[in-house]
C-alpha cells in the first residue's frame, strides 16, 4: 500500500499535462484546494482532537487581506502573505484563549457561534464590501515577471494549479511533521486523556494554541489562494458557516485523525458534486422538472430530475450518519481496516 | 492486498472518464449560448423561471411563429444561413467560483458563442471576468449590480437597468408625488435583505438621498434567511421614516409587512425594489394589507396594452410554466432577443464580430415586450435606455402608475394607516 | 413606551427559545449527546403543520398536538435507528452522527419542497392587541404562551410524575437508575420523543407568524443553542431562564445598536458566560 501516495502524488503532478482544458484542471485545483483545508483543519481536529466549526474564518482573514490589499495597492498575496498570517495568527490566539478552556461539545458549539458572529461583522463591514464582497481587478499580465508579481497569469491555470499543489504537499508535510514529532504525542495525551495530561505538569493552552496557529496558518494561506484564483471575494463563499462546515465535513468523511483522510474526502466529493451538479443542471434545464402540473407523475418526474436539488447532500448527510453509526473513522477508516 | 489497487484503478478510471466527458458536441450551423442560472438553492425557482424566458425567447426565434417581435416568423438567424440557437445551460447554485468554473467550461469545451446569466451579480462577476479574457461576450438581462458595468469591461453588456436606475426611478416619483399632494419629506427609510442585490439598493439610496431633499437617512438590514423581522421593524419604526424603500425576498416581503401591520408603523408609503411585493402569494397572504404598496418592476401585465408583443408572449410563458411571466423572466426574455438581433448583425460568429454588433445596437422600446425606451449600450457595456415602471397595489390589483406614458391609473399617496382600510 | 414594546418582545421570543431550548438540555442530560439536529425537527413539524394547513384547512395551533404526537414518535424512532448506539461511542463519532443528521433532513426538506419560503396565512390567532400603545401580536403572544404552558407541562411531568423522577434517575446515573430497576433504554427513547416532541410543538405555534423554509430550524433554533450553553447543558431549569435571557439580549441588542447585530450580541454573552462559568450557569457536567 505503501506505493499508492507516491503513485497518487505522481500522478497529480502530470495531471494537467494529460487533461489540458481548463475545466478539468480546475475541478482538481479545488479537489487540491480543499483537500489542504481539510488536511489543515485535521492538525487542529485529529491530531490535537478540538473538532472545529470555525475555520472559515481563518479561510477569510486569508481571502479578504489579499483582495482588500490587492484593490487597495494592487499588492498581490506574493507581497502580503505575511500580514494575512499575522492577523491569522491573532485571529487564533484571539478564538483560542477563551474557547480552549471549554470542554467538549462546549468547545465545538462555541466555535459555531463565534463562526456566525463573525459572519454577522464581516457582511456589515463596508470597509470589506458587507454583504456585496470585493472584486479584485483583472490584470493582463505583460511578461512572466509582471505576472508572477500580480498572481495572475490570463489564460493559464497552470501555475494555480501547481501552486495548490505545492500548498496540498506542504500541508500534508506539515500535518505529519506534527504527528510523529513530540508535539504530536504530547496532541494523542490531550486528545486521550486530557485530564491525566494536566496533572503530569503538560500546559495544554499552549500546545492547543499552537495546533490552532498552525491549522489556521495553513487555511489562511488557502484562503489567499482562492482570492487569487477565483478574483471574488464575498462573506457567503468566504467566511460562513456553511463553509466551515464543508470543511469539517470532508475532514470527517474521509477519515479524521488520519494524514490522508481529508484528501480522500476531498478527491471524491468535490468531483462527485461537480457531475452531480452538471447532470442535473442539464435535466432540471431542459424542462424535465416540469415547473407545472401536478399529480402523482408530476411529482416523481420533479424528484427524478433532482428535484429541489441539494441531491449531493442529502447524500452526504446520510453518508455521514451511516460511517457514523458504523464506522467513525471515516471512509478511510473502511481502508484501514485492511492493512 | 488486490482491493485497495482495484479500488484505487477504478476511482482514477472512472475520475478521467468524468472529466473528459462532458462538453456538447459542437454541431455546424448552429449558435451556442451557454446560460448559467441558480437552479438549485434559496432562487431556484426564479432562477428555473427566467431561464424558461430564456428558452421561449429562443423558441421564437427558432421556429416560425406569428407573433409581432422580431425573428419570429423566420426560423433561426435570417444572415446566418438560418441557424438555429442552441442553449446549454448549467446550474451555479450562487456560487462565485462556480460561475467563473460555468464560464470557462463552456467557452472551452463547449465553445459558446455567447454567455447569458447570471441572475446574481456575485456570480456574473466573475463569470463575465473569464469571458472578457477569452473575448467571449456576455450578456446580462438581470443582474442589477452598477459595479458590473462600472468596471468597463469590453464584451460585458447588461440589457437591465441598474440599482442605481431604479433608486434614481424611485426617488423622481416620490418627488413627484410629494410636490402635487403637497406633503412634506424628511426623513427616508432603506430596509433590505443583506445580499448583494439588497445591498446596491442601500448604497443608491445613500448615494442619492440628500440631492433630492430627505434630509436623515436610516437603513435597516436583516440577514438573507431571516424568519422573523420583528426587532428591525421595531427600530425602524423609532426612527419614524415618512417613506420607506424596501428591497426583501418573497417571503420576506410578506413577513415585513406583516410586522408593520402588527406593530402599526406606516409609512407614507412603501416602495419595493423588485418583484416581490407584487406576486400573487403576496397579495393573497396579505389581503387588504397589500394595498398602496409601489413596486418597481420591468413587467406588468398592463404593458399588453403597451407592447405589442407582450400578449403573445405573456401567454406562451404561461402555457409553459403555468405561472404569469414577471419581472425577471420578462427582462431575460429582452436580453435573449437583443442578442438575437445582434447575431443577425453581426458580420460573422468570431466573437470579436458578435461584440462589435452588440456595441452597435439600437432597438426600439415598442419591439420589446419591456417597458424599455429601447436597447443601446454605452462604453461600458450598459443600456441607457432601460427604465422600469411603478406599479401600485390597489383593491388587490397591481397597476402601473409611473411614468405617466406607461400609467393606466392614478396613484395613491400617503397610504391610509393599517387600521382604516 | 417602545422600551417596554422590546421588553414584551424579548419576552415572547424568549419564551419560544425556552421551550426549544428544554427540549434539547433533556437530551444532553439524559444521554450526554448534544443533538445538532434539533432544530430540523421544528422544521420538520412546521412543514408538517403547513401541509395540514393547505391540505386539511387544520389551523395550526389545532395541530399542535398532531404534531406533538408525530414529533415523539418520529424522535423515538431515530433514538431506536441512530441514536442508541451513540451511547458508548466518542464524542467526535456522537456529534458526526447528529450533525449528519442535521444536514440530510435539511437536504431532504429542500429536495422534496424546495427552498420557497411558505407562510401560514390567517387563522384564528390573528389580531392585534393595542393596550395604550404597546402592540401584542395575536399569533406571537399565542405561541408565546403555548410555549409557557408547555414548557410548565414538561416540568410538571419531570417533577411530579413517575416517569418523569425515573427520567431525571437515569440522567443522574444510569448505572445505580437501571440496578434500581429503570429500563433505561426506555428512558432514553423517552427523552428523544419528548425532545421531538416539544420542539415540534413549538414549531407548530411558531408556523403561524415565522416563514416555512428547509433553514428555518437551524436558522431561527441557534440561539436555543446558546440558550442552553449558557444555562448549562443538563440543566433543563437553565435551558428554560437561558432562552427568556437570550430572547431578552436579542431583542434588546437589537433594538439599542442595530437590528444586523442583534444575533452578535446573543454570542458575546455565550463568550462572557463560559469565561466565568466554563459549565454555564447552572450546568452540571
Amino acid at each position: 500500500m505503501k506505493w499508492l501516495p507516491v503513485a497518487f502524488l505522481v500522478a497529480l503532478a502530470v495531471y494537467p499535462l494529460v487533461f489540458t482544458q481548463p475545466f478539468p484542471q480546475h475541478v482538481v485545483i479545488m479537489a487540491l484546494l480543499f483537500a489542504a483545508l481539510g488536511t489543515a483543519w485535521n492538525i487542529l481536529g485529529g491530531l490535537a482532537g478540538q473538532v472545529s466549526f470555525g475555520h472559515a474564518l481563518y479561510f477569510g482573514v486569508g481571502a479578504y487581506t489579499t483582495a482588500w490589499f490587492y484593490k487597495a495597492f494592487g499588492l498581490s498575496a506574493l507581497v502580503t502573505w505575511p500580514v494575512a498570517l499575522a492577523i491569522s495568527t491573532l485571529a487564533a490566539v484571539a478564538v483560542g484563549l477563551p474557547t480552549f478552556r471549554l470542554r467538549g461539545h462546549y468547545f465545538v458549539l462555541a466555535s459555531v457561534f463565534i463562526m456566525q458572529a463573525v459572519y454577522i461583522v464581516v457582511s456589515n463591514w463596508g470597509a470589506l464590501g458587507a454583504a456585496i464582497g470585493l472584486e479584485l481587478p483583472v490584470h493582463r499580465p505583460t511578461g512572466a515577471l509582471d505576472a508572477l508579481w500580480h498572481l495572475q497569469f490570463h489564460l493559464s491555470k497552470l501555475p494555480f494549479y501547481y501552486g495548490a499543489l505545492a500548498l496540498f504537499v506542504a500541508t500534508l508535510a506539515a500535518f505529519e511533521w506534527i504527528r510523529r514529532s513530540r508535539l504530536g504525542l504530547l496532541f494523542v495525551a490531550l486528545r486521550e486523556e486530557e485530564d491525566a495530561a494536566r496533572s503530569l505538569g503538560v500546559d495544554t493552552m499552549r500546545h492547543k494554541l499552537l495546533a490552532l496557529i498552525v491549522s489556521a496558518a495553513f487555511t489562511t494561506l488557502c484562503g489567499m489562494f482562492y482570492a487569487q484564483y477565483v478574483l471574488y471575494v464575498e462573506p457567503v463563499s468566504t467566511t460562513s458557516l456553511t463553509i466551515s462546515v464543508e470543511i469539517a465535513f470532508i475532514a470527517i468523511f474521509g477519515g479524521v485523525g488520519l494524514l490522508w483522510g481529508p484528501t480522500l474526502g476531498a478527491f471524491v466529493i468535490i468531483p462527485l458534486t461537480e457531475l452531480l451538479r452538471a447532470y442535473l443542471s442539464g435535466h432540471i434545464g431542459l424542462g424535465l422538472s416540469g415547473t407545472r402540473g401536478s399529480g402523482i407523475m408530476a411529482t416523481l418526474n420533479y424528484l427524478a430530475a433532482g428535484g429541489g436539488g441539494q441531491v449531493d447532500i442529502l447524500l452526504y448527510g446520510l453518508l455521514i450518519v451511516l460511517i457514523a453509526r458504523f464506522q467513525p473513522r471515516g471512509v478511510l477508516g473502511f481502508f484501514r481496516k485492511l492493512d | 492486498m488486490k482491493r485497495p489497487f482495484q479500488i484505487a484503478a477504478l476511482a482514477a478510471a472512472a475520475f478521467s472518464a468524468a472529466m473528459v466527458s462532458g462538453g456538447a458536441l459542437a454541431q455546424a450551423n448552429e449558435i451556442r449560448i451557454g446560460i448559467m442560472m441558480p437552479l438549485s438553492g434559496p432562487a431556484a425557482r426564479s432562477g428555473q423561471e427566467t431561464l424558461e424566458a430564456a428558452k421561449l425567447a429562443y423558441d421564437i426565434v427558432n421556429g416560425s411563429h406569428d407573433i409581432p417581435l422580431p425573428f419570429a416568423k423566420t426560423r433561426g438567424i435570417p444572415s446566418k444561413n438560418g441557424a438555429k440557437i442552441r442553449l446549454i445551460i448549467e446550474d451555479h447554485g450562487g456560487r462565485p467560483e462556480r460561475g467563473a468554473a460555468i464560464a470557462e467550461r463552456m467557452i472551452t469545451q463547449d465553445k459558446v458563442h455567447i454567455l447569458q446569466g447570471a441572475f446574481h451579480s456575485a456570480v456574473a462577476a466573475p463569470a463575465s471576468q473569464v469571458a472578457e479574457k477569452y473575448g467571449i461576450p456576455f450578456v446580462t438581462g438581470g443582474s442589477e449590480s452598477p459595479a458590473l458595468t462600472e468596471r468597463g469591461f469590453k464584451t460585458f453588456f447588461s440589457v437591465t437597468p441598474t440599482a442605481n436606475d431604479i433608486a434614481r426611478d424611485f426617488f423622481t416619483f416620490i418627488q413627484d408625488m410629494a410636490r402635487e399632494k403637497n406633503v412634506k419629506l424628511r426623513t427616508l427609510g432603506v430596509i433590505h435583505v443583506n445580499d448583494n442585490w439588497g445591498s446596491s439598493l442601500a448604497q443608491a439610496s445613500e448615494r442619492m438621498y440628500r440631492q433630492y431633499g430627505f434630509e436623515k437617512l436610516t437603513t435597516i438590514s436583516y440577514g438573507a434567511q431571516v424568519s422573523d423581522l420583528r426587532s428591525e421593524v421595531l427600530k425602524l419604526k423609532s426612527d419614524t421614516p415618512d417613506v420607506l424603500l424596501q428591497a426583501s425576498f418573497d417571503s420576506d416581503a410578506i413577513l415585513a409587512v406583516r410586522s408593520y401591520q402588527a406593530l402599526a408603523f406606516t409609512p407614507k408609503a412603501i416602495l419595493a425594489m423588485g418583484a416581490s411585493f407584487a406576486t400573487p402569494d403576496f397579495i393573497k397572504a396579505l389581503g387588504k394589507n397589500a394595498d398602496y404598496a409601489f413596486s418597481h418592476t420591468k413587467f406588468d401585465a398592463a404593458l399588453i396594452q403597451k407592447r405589442k408583443a407582450a400578449g403573445d408572449v405573456s401567454r406562451m410563458f404561461e402555457q409553459r410554466t403555468g405561472k404569469a411571466i414577471w419581472d425577471a423572466p420578462a427582462r431575460e426574455f429582452t436580453a435573449s432577443m437583443t442578442i438575437a438581433d445582434a447575431l443577425q448583425r453581426a458580420r460573422s460568429l468570431a466573437p470579436k464580430d458578435i461584440v462589435a454588433a452588440l456595441r452597435e445596437t439600437n432597438i426600439d422600446g415598442a419591439d420589446t415586450i419591456s417597458p424599455y425606451k429601447g436597447v443601446k449600450f454605452n462604453e461600458q457595456g450598459q443600456n441607457i435606455l432601460a427604465t422600469g415602471l411603478i406599479t401600485q397595489i390597489q383593491s388587490g390589483q397591481h397597476y402601473p402608475v409611473w411614468p405617466k406614458e406607461l400609467a393606466v391609473k392614478e396613484y395613491v399617496f400617503p397610504a391610509p394607516a393599517w387600521d382604516k382600510r | 413606551m417602545i422600551y417596554a414594546q422590546v421588553l414584551v418582545d424579548g419576552l415572547i421570543v424568549g419564551l419560544m427559545f425556552a421551550l426549544v431550548a428544554m427540549g434539547l438540555s433533556l437530551i444532553y442530560g439524559v444521554m450526554n449527546i448534544v443533538n445538532f439536529a434539533h432544530g430540523e425537527f421544528m422544521m420538520l413539524a412546521m412543514y408538517l403543520c403547513y401541509f395540514l394547513w393547505v391540505g386539511l384547512g387544520l389551523d395550526p395551533i389545532a395541530s399542535a398536538p398532531i404534531a406533538a404526537a408525530v414529533m415523539f414518535g418520529f424522535g423515538v424512532i431515530l433514538y431506536r435507528l441512530l441514536a442508541r448506539y451513540l451511547l458508548g461511542a466518542s464524542m467526535i463519532a456522537q456529534m458526526f452522527a447528529t450533525f449528519g443528521l442535521l444536514l440530510f433532513f435539511q437536504a431532504l426538506a429542500n429536495f422534496l419542497w424546495k427552498a420557497d419560503a411558505r407562510t401560514i396565512g390567517d387563522n384564528w390567532s390573528t389580531g392585534l392587541l393595542n393596550l395604550g400603545g404597546l402592540y401584542f401580536n395575536g399569533p406571537e403572544m399565542v405561541a408565546a404562551a403555548g410555549a409557557l404552558v408547555t414548557a410548565l407541562a414538561l416540568f410538571w411531568f419531570l417533577n411530579r410524575t413517575e416517569t418523569g423522577l425515573c427520567l431525571q434517575a437515569t440522567a443522574e446515573d444510569p448505572q445505580v437508575a437501571s440496578l434500581m430497576g429503570i429500563n433505561t433504554d426506555r428512558m432514553y427513547a423517552l427523552a428523544w420523543g419528548l425532545s421531538a416532541a416539544t420542539i415540534g410543538v413549538a414549531g407548530a405555534l411558531a408556523s403561524t407568524y415565522l416563514a416555512i423554509t428547509p433553514l428555518v430550524g437551524a436558522n431561527w433554533a441557534l440561539p436555543a443553542f446558546v440558550a442552553v450553553a449558557i444555562g448549562g447543558f443538563g440543566s433543563i431549569t437553565g435551558a428554560f431562564w437561558g432562552g427568556i435571557i437570550i430572547g431578552l439580549v436579542q431583542t434588546a441588542g437589537g433594538f439599542f445598536t442595530s437590528p444586523s447585530y442583534k444575533l452578535l450580541f446573543v454570542y458575546l454573552l455565550f463568550l462572557v458566560v463560559v469565561l466565568v462559568r466554563p459549565h454555564g450557569l447552572m450546568g452540571k457536567r
